[in-house]
Formats: C-alpha cells, sequence, structure tokens
C-alpha cells in the first residue's frame, strides 16, 4: 500500500518538476539529433548525487560483458561470494529499453550500444540496492539495480558518479518500467516525462541508425535467430553481422555473442543478383541481410535478399554498414577454434537466456539450451591437429558434386568429424584429388590445421570447405 | 519491319484514313466497348497476370504492382509465375477452353496468334494515341514511383492521397516513349492494322565468353561464322582436354531461324505456303554444323543436359568446360562468374557470329505482354492502366535491366536522362556489372533486330526446327529425315 501512494506522490511531483523545466530552465546541455522538439533540457542526472552514506548496499564492480541496454553482467571487485555464481546479473531498476538480444526492436542496439558506450572505459562503476538487500527479480538471478559510473576522464570523486538508469531514461532510450515506484522515482519520472515531451529516440519520429527492420519483417540477432530458427522459417528477416565466407552461390554471415562466446551465423543465398549487392556481401564487410529464412534438408538459410540498386534509400534493402578495411579482417572472432568432440551431437550444450515479454509487458526469462553444433552452425571455425582416416573417406564419382571429397579426420582423443569439400580446382581445370592430401610415400598428410563452415548431414554435424587453401599440413 | 508499316498503311488507306507513324487508324470501330461512364473507380476490381518471372524480376514486379495499386486503389492485380514461356503458352491455350483464362500474359506474338484461334486478344488500336478513347480520363492518385509515398501536383510529399484526372489512353507524349523497334512487333501478328502486344522488356542473343582466357591467348570474339569455325579449330589446339568444347548455344531453335535470317533462306511465312524451312540452304548449315560437333567444336543445352537434370551453356562457361556461351541478354546473371570458389575469369559479351557483317540480324526476344478480351469492361481497363503503367515506367524498365540484363523498351535518350539508369549503365564490366554490359552490347545492336512471322501454327514451327537441329546432333536421325519429319509433322497438325 505505502508503495502505491508512493507512485501517486511520485507522478504529481513529477508533474510540476516538468512543467516549469521545460518552459524555463537554462540548463542546456547539447542533446543530439534524434528527433527531440524541445531545447530547453534539464540533465537530470547531472543534479542526482550518489549517498555513500545511505542504507543502500553498494558494490564496486566491473563489467564482465554487456547484454542489452538495460542489462549487464558484472564482476564483484571484493565479495564475489555475496552473489549467485560469484558475479552479478545486473537488471536496471525503472528502465526497460527496447530488446536487441532476440528480436531486435527499434531504438534496442542504440540503447544496448550507448549502455556499452557508456560503461566502457568509465572510471568507476558501483551498483546499488534499491534499499538495504541486494533484490532480485522473479529468475532469482538478476539483481534489481541503480548503476552508477564516473565517465571516463573524470576524477574519480563521489560527486562524479552518474546515474545510468535515469540517463537511459532522460536520453528516450527506455520506457517506463515501475519507473517512480523506487527511491530515485522524483528524478526518474522527471527524466522520463522530459524524454517524452521532447520526443527523444523512443517517442519520437527520428530514424534509429542501428535498426534494420521494416513493414513486414523482424529485425533479429544472429544469435536469436539461432536460437528460435525454426519460428522464423518463411518469414522475413533483417539480420547483421560479418561476412565471413563465399562459396557455391552463398555467403556466411556471423556475429561474435559475448554472453555465451560464441559466434552465431546462417548461410544467405544470393543466387544470381548482380550489381552493387554482390560487392556488399563481400567477405569482411559488416553488413546488414533482408532475406527470408527457408529451411534446406534440415538445415536453414537466407534467400530472397531484399536488393534493389535503383532505389538506393529503400528501407528493406540490405545494407553495407562498414567496408572491410585492406585485408580481409574480420573484428569478431571468426574461425573460432573447435574440436571434433564439440561438434558430437549431443556432447557439449550452449546456454542462452532471452527475454520474453508479456502484453501486460512484464518481463520473463526464456532460457534455452542448443546442442554446440547447432548453436554454431554456419558459422566458420578452425579444427586443429587432426588426421585422416581411410574408413568413410570417398570422392563423389557422379553428378554436380563429382570430384567433391568427404574426408574423415580423427583427433588426438580418437573424436571423428568429416570435412565436406566442394569440387575444389586447381589453376585451369584440374580438381583437387585424395591424392593432394598424401605424401609421397602414400601415407595420409596430418592437417596441422583447417578453416571450414559447420554444417549438418545425415544426423551429424560436420566442416564445408570451400578451398584447398583452407587446409594447413604439417611438416 | 517495311513489310509491317506496309501493311498498315494499306489497312489504313481501306478505310480512308492514314495513320500517323506507327499508331492506330482513326476512324476505325472500336474494338473494345467502353462502359458508360468510363472506368468505375468505386467497383472493386481484380486481375490477374500470368508471366515466367524468376525471383530476381518479382520482387521488383511486387513493389511496382503496390505502387500501382496506390493509384487506383480499387484494382488488385494477382500475378502468377508458370516458369518458362511453354507453361504460360499452354495453360492459357488450356484455360481459354473454359472460359478462365488471366486478363495479362507475358507472350510471344507467337503465342496471341494460338490465342486468337479463339479471337481472345484485345486490340489495343483503342487506346492508342489517336485511338476511339483518347479523350477519356480517369481518376488517378499520384505517386512517387521512387519512394512509394503520395505526391501533389507539383510532385512534392503529400501526406494525403492527391487525384488528378488522367488520359485512360495513351496521351502522344507517352506512346513516343517507347523504342520504336519493340513498338512495332505489337502489330506483328495479323495484317498489321493491329496492335496485339506491348513491350515488356527486350533482350537478344550474345556471346558470353571466357575473357580471361581469350587475352591470354590473343583470341577475339567471332564476327561470322567462318570465324567461329577457325576459332574452335585454334581452341582445339590450345586446349588439349577432349572433354572441352569451344561453344555452347543454348537454343537449337533460335540457332536455326537466325542461320536462316541471316543468310535469306526461306523459314515460314504468315501467308500462303506457310512452312518454308525445308530447302537445300538450311540443310547445308544443319549439315556443317554436324560436323562442327563431330569435331567437338560445340555443344547445345540439349546435348549437355541429362534426364531431368537441365544444364545450360552458361553453366559450362563457368565451369571452364567451355569458353563460348551463346545465350539471351535476359540470362545474363546466369554467365557471372562471382563465386570466390571457382576459378576466376572475366567475362566478355560479343553480338552472335553473322553470314555476311555487313547486314547483320539477331533475333529480338524478351517479353511482350497482351490483354485478354472479358466480359466485365472494367477489368479490361484495369488491364490496360496497368500494362501501360509498368511499360512507360523508367524505374521498373530500370529494375528489369538490373537484375537480368534485359534492355529497356523505352527510347535510349529517355532512359539517360533517368539518372539511376545512366549511372547504372556506365558500370559495365565483366564480372559484378555484367548485366549492364549485356544491356550495352544489345542495345548498340538494335537496329538488326528481326522477328519472325507470327501465325497459328509458327510457335510449333519453331518447336520443330528446334528438334530437327536436336535429332542431327544426337545421331537419331539424318538430316534429310529430321527435316522431312518436321514438315510433315506440321502439315499433318496445320493442314487446314
Amino acid at each position: 500500500m505505502k508503495k502505491h501512494l508512493k507512485i501517486f506522490a511520485s507522478l504529481l511531483c513529477a508533474v510540476a518538476l516538468v512543467i516549469p523545466v521545460l518552459v524555463g530552465c537554462d540548463n542546456t546541455p547539447d542533446t543530439p539529433d534524434v528527433g527531440g522538439e524541445n531545447d530547453e533540457f534539464v540533465d537530470y542526472v547531472d543534479k542526482l548525487k550518489l549517498d555513500m552514506n545511505s542504507e543502500t548496499k553498494k558494490q564496486e564492480v566491473t563489467v564482465k560483458f554487456f547484454i542489452d541496454g538495460d542489462t549487464t553482467h558484472f564482476n564483484p571487485t571484493s565479495n564475489a561470494s555475496t552473489f549467485v555464481n560469484n558475479y552479478i546479473k545486473a537488471r536496471y531498476l525503472a528502465v526497460n529499453t527496447p530488446e536487441s538480444t532476440g528480436d531486435v526492436e527499434k531504438w534496442g542496439k542504440s540503447a544496448s550500444n550507448f549502455t556499452h558506450d557508456t560503461l566502457d572505459g568509465a572510471e568507476k562503476i558501483i551498483v546499488e540496492s534499491d534499499d538495504d538487500h541486494w533484490n532480485v527479480d522473479s529468475t532469482s538471478e538478476r539483481y534489481l539495480l541503480w548503476i552508477w559510473y564516473i565517465p571516463k576522464g573524470k576524477a574519480v570523486a563521489d560527486e562524479n558518479y552518474r546515474n545510468l538508469n535515469i540517463e537511459l531514461l532522460q536520453n528516450g532510450y527506455g520506457r517506463a518500467s515501475k519507473t517512480a515506484d523506487n527511491r530515485y522515482g522524483e528524478t526518474a519520472l522527471a527524466a522520463l516525462m522530459q524524454a517524452q515531451a521532447s520526443k527523444l529516440r523512443i517517442y519520437g519520429n527520428a530514424k534509429d541508425p542501428n535498426w534494420f527492420g521494416g513493414d513486414g519483417y523482424a529485425a533479429v540477432t544472429l544469435k536469436g535467430l539461432r536460437f528460435h530458427i525454426a519460428d522464423y522459417v518463411q518469414r522475413p528477416v533483417s539480420v547483421s553481422g560479418y561476412i565471413t565466407a563465399k562459396f557455391e552461390s552463398s555467403v556466411y554471415i556471423e556475429e561474435y555473442d559475448e554472453e555465451t562466446d560464441v559466434s552465431y551465423g546462417i548461410a544467405v543465398y544470393y543466387g544470381y543478383k548482380t550489381g552493387a549487392i554482390v560487392e556488399i556481401l563481400s567477405v569482411g564487410n559488416y553488413v546488414n541481410v533482408v532475406g527470408t529464412v527457408g529451411e534446406f534438408n534440415g538445415t536453414y538459410q537466407i534467400s530472397g535478399v531484399s536488393y534493389n540498386e535503383a532505389r538506393p534509400t529503400l528501407v528493406s534493402n540490405s545494407k553495407l554498414i562498414e567496408k572491410a578495411e585492406g585485408e580481409k579482417s574480420i573484428p569478431t572472432k571468426p574461425f573460432a577454434e573447435v574440436s571434433a568432440a564439440d561438434l558430437a551431437v549431443g556432447t557439449r550444450k550452449v546456454d542462452a537466456e532471452f527475454t520474453v515479454t508479456n502484453e501486460d509487458g512484464e518481463e520473463t526469462p526464456d532460457k534455452l539450451t542448443l546442442d554446440y553444433g547447432a548453436a554454431i552452425m554456419d558459422t566458420s571455425v578452425t579444427l586443429k591437429n587432426v588426421t585422416i582416416q581411410d574408413d568413410g573417406t570417398y570422392t563423389t564419382k557422379n553428378g554436380e558434386s563429382a570430384g567433391a571429397m568427404s574426408i574423415v579426420v580423427k583427433d588426438e582423443n580418437g573424436n571423428q568429424i568429416t570435412l565436406r569439400t566442394i569440387v575444389m580446382k586447381k589453376d585451369g581445370d584440374e580438381k583437387y584429388t585424395l591424392d593432394d592430401f598424401k605424401n609421397a610415400d602414400g601415407s595420409w598428410k596430418k592437417i596441422k590445421s583447417v578453416k571450414g563452415i559447420v554444417d549438418y548431414y545425415e544426423g551429424a554435424y560436420q566442416l564445408a570447405i570451400w578451398s584447398y587453401s583452407c587446409f594447413e599440413f604439417a611438416d | 519491319m517495311k513489310k509491317k508499316i506496309g501493311a498498315l498503311f494499306i489497312a489504313c488507306a481501306m478505310i480512308g484514313t492514314v495513320a500517323v507513324g506507327f499508331s492506330g487508324c482513326r476512324g476505325a470501330a472500336p474494338d473494345f466497348e467502353m462502359p458508360e461512364g468510363g472506368f468505375d473507380i468505386n467497383k472493386p476490381v481484380t486481375i490477374t497476370f500470368y508471366h515466367s518471372m524468376g525471383a530476381n524480376l518479382r520482387t521488383s514486379l511486387d513493389e511496382h504492382i503496390a505502387i500501382f495499386e496506390q493509384m487506383f486503389p480499387n484494382i488488385t492485380v494477382e500475378h502468377t509465375n508458370l516458369g518458362d514461356w511453354n507453361g504460360v503458352r499452354d495453360t492459357i491455350i488450356t484455360e481459354l477452353q473454359g472460359g478462365n483464362h488471366p486478363n495479362i500474359a507475358y507472350c510471344y506474338a507467337d503465342h496471341v496468334a494460338d490465342y486468337n484461334v479463339a479471337n481472345a486478344v484485345l486490340s489495343l488500336n483503342d487506346f492508342l494515341a489517336d485511338g476511339a478513347y483518347n479523350d477519356l480520363t480517369v481518376p488517378t492518385v499520384l505517386v512517387d514511383v521512387e519512394t512509394a509515398e503520395y505526391v501533389d501536383e507539383e510532385g512534392n510529399p503529400s501526406d494525403e492521397a492527391v487525384t488528378v484526372e488522367r488520359p485512360i489512353a495513351f496521351t502522344q507524349e507517352e506512346q513516343d516513349m517507347y523504342n520504336p523497334i519493340y513498338f512495332e512487333e505489337g502489330y506483328e501478328f495479323g495484317d498489321g492494322s493491329k496492335m496485339y502486344t506491348l513491350p515488356w522488356a527486350k533482350s537478344t542473343e550474345v556471346i558470353f565468353y571466357n575473357k580471361t582466357f581469350f587475352d591470354e591467348h590473343e583470341l577475339t570474339p567471332p564476327t561470322t561464322w567462318d570465324e567461329m569455325e577457325a576459332l574452335c579449330a585454334r581452341i582445339k589446339e590450345i586446349d588439349t582436354n577432349s572433354a572441352h568444347v569451344p561453344f555452347g548455344y543454348d537454343s537449337e531453335e533460335n540457332w536455326f531461324i537466325t542461320m536462316c535470317e541471316q543468310q535469306g533462306s526461306p523459314y515460314t511465312s504468315a501467308t500462303g505456303d506457310k512452312f518454308l524451312f525445308d530447302n537445300a540452304e538450311n540443310k547445308a548449315f544443319v549439315t556443317r554444323f554436324k560436323e562442327w560437333q563431330d569435331k567437338k567444336y560445340f555443344t547445345t543445352s540439349t546435348l549437355a543436359s541429362t534426364g531431368t537434370n537441365t544444364v545450360y551453356t552458361s553453366n559450362l562457361l563457368l565451369d571452364g568446360t567451355l569458353y563460348m556461351s551463346i545465350g539471351s541478354t535476359g540470362g545474363t546473371s546466369y554467365n557471372q562468374n562471382l563465386s570466390e570458389d571457382k576459378v576466376p575469369f572475366q567475362v566478355g559479351i560479343a553480338p552472335v557470329p553473322q553470314i555476311d557483317p555487313a547486314h547483320p540480324k539477331m533475333i529480338s526476344q524478351g517479353p511482350s505482354v497482351c490483354i485478354f478480351k472479358d466480359e466485365d469492361p472494367q477489368k479490361v481497363l484495369a488491364s490496360w492502366l496497368f500494362v501501360k503503367f509498368m511499360t512507360t515506367n523508367p524505374l521498373y524498365q530500370t529494375e528489369v535491366a538490373m537484375s537480368n540484363g534485359y534492355m529497356p523498351v523505352l527510347k535510349q535518350e529517355i532512359m539517360n536522362e533517368f539518372p539511376t539508369y545512366s549511372n547504372w549503365v556506365q558500370k559495365a564490366n565483366g564480372s559484378t556489372y555484367l548485366t549492364a554490359q549485356a544491356v550495352q552490347v544489345g542495345m548498340a545492336h538494335e537496329s538488326d533486330y528481326f522477328v519472325s512471322p507470327a501465325f497459328h501454327g509458327s510457335s510449333d514451327a519453331r518447336d520443330q526446327v528446334g528438334k530437327i537441329m536436336q535429332q542431327v546432333f544426337g545421331n537419331t536421325k539424318t538430316v534429310d529425315q529430321a527435316f522431312k519429319d518436321a514438315l510433315d509433322y506440321l502439315r499433318a497438325q496445320f493442314s487446314a
């Protein structure tokens, strides 16, 4: 009951606070061009100070990894055993930013970037509870917290801490989430209402530069797509990532995810597209691809890539976001090292957590698990120190794939996996054969490393190999 | 073309009025009975369009249909891809028997001839600039085709739909946008007095060749068939792999018909004895090419395909097993060598070889569209408005050119004023912008294009001459027997 009264009182105060400041305040920090309509802008974050002597719990932390705009995992600098699993899954109090971990909502990625950029390099970060307890949400794992930070370059002093929760609200990155019902409710609500009145970001019509959704298709992360792939079949989607490989009229797009320490990807069939889109889908580029998810022989791909060169400004066009510089370098974690054991069905799992929002706006976690092989399907990997086995190794004799090879390899622990090549050609028309994998005495060469794309065929994960140069042989 | 204009002149003179240029005949009784009040914008009308567009083309089609439906909110356009030309033709012939046919279809003049056995295709003369209905208008919502947003009469963005009255029929300005070479193909069927088709997108045959190989060995694309023979011999010397052949020709039908046109030997006629291809000159080139085949100078799509696995010669070009693929510019995207897993080479494009380079002949292909008669005149009017919108739309024509290498049906000067198009054509190269190169080559030779006479049976004649080549190359018939059987078949089918 007390809390309800508190909310009502906070609302009244906020209205009283906001109306005058919108018309007459001189404290007007620069605001970015995000659609705001009000020049009289109050920096509520600057007005709010962290009281180190209050009854609340406080803990200095460093970032373990970023999740999205309103969730970050932190490592405590001390007292780690106080927290579940010795680290802090922080769900920010008072603010709910748009989703960006699975389905990507408008301003979700931008909010995530804002949190990342704000905390990355901060001089100090302190998390604070709302009262004298470390409170968790319904998952019993996520702590409901205020996030305080000292911006990079600022002196480490208590008065320099800024409240990120309210900063997100103030900048229009988040919607209300029990915003008034907490210890900083008045300020939080004032910041929120100012953002609404100023039509900032999610409250206005400005274009989100990091959102590539549109009418009729969903923006989704590659991680979200991979964990919910069946839900997206026959649906148009928009995904972003690096192009890691290109062969057989397809490219492979992937993006690394810090939370699970795994790259997620998917094949993109570009078929007989011509012109600029072919250049956009070059290896090394960071791109946004709009297309339709389809199922093909038990695997999935994006096809029907949307790109209209005659109308380059179409929202539904696939886009080049960042061109590869010089060498085809990809600043994520492509070609991550895997073992044959990792890719055996059922041996290694990947757990991920998504947020499901019900019709009432309440968020609940959705924990999902995939086979490691299924999680990293279509991503680039490196397999090291394996030997070729006679049993199961063969060359396809007939049809379009005549000359393609299936090469069974085994690691030092006896784990096997198949490397499936395309028809690999030398200069001219001569094809590589199994003889190219043998020493002069007829024995198999030892493979020091081989790069490939994770593929699935007849119930097992395998690596798809597109070039003889993917192999590095031991001396 | 001269023949056709002559026929048009005669037809108009007979009714006492001479048409101007390639437009219709003033004073003629209308073929289409305009309903009272013209086009009814309050009555929902759904029209159907059969075509054979691949995925590359369908996206653009969908986008422009959406714009058209904004302009005419009571019209819904439904379209169906029937896979290939024969699929469109055969489906419609079947449906005409049941009276359940589409409103618009991809077509060649041959097809119109078949459909008009049932008198099913609408003459478009009434909708030409000097036709029967050039004083009627239709309320049209103004939409910017590039942004798909409403605009006002000055072209500025508008929050609300602005409706203006626009002519139903062609204005002279609209009609003059078309490349006359393609526009006149609309008169191909019949006596030349009536237009039955409008050009949708055009293509011709060219040589796609491995330019890297040609440059390396200082070879040049052949301009004559004699040069082709010598070039094949040279390539066989350079590449002794018996599995490799110098060139491939996708369509035996086109090859036969093109040879007839180039050497001036009879093929078919719309009047009198229609099937004229069984003659010594034509047997001579078939015999010559059979000798080439015995030397493994060429293959065709039919020879290369096995069972249900259709192989186009573009596949073989990209696989490195042949050095020249003769096929349609409309299939240019299939000749791009872009996959990084394949042996890299630049692709060059050259006109098809000639018998007499001073008088070149290249086949004119690519879709036209026809509109079918319908008991509901609103459907006919909606179909006309749709066809007019799509074929006079430089943006759509640009998108079709970009995606597949089809040539726009509008005049080059019209297209060149459209920066999106002109900038794209300038990017022509042998890899990612191969479609632009194909359009450049095709348009440079548009004065060399020919079309064959269209009549009931011409479509079958085309099939049969293709079979002659296939049977001779496949060693299933002698040259004489193949010609005889083809002619016997056609005479039996169309003796009446």
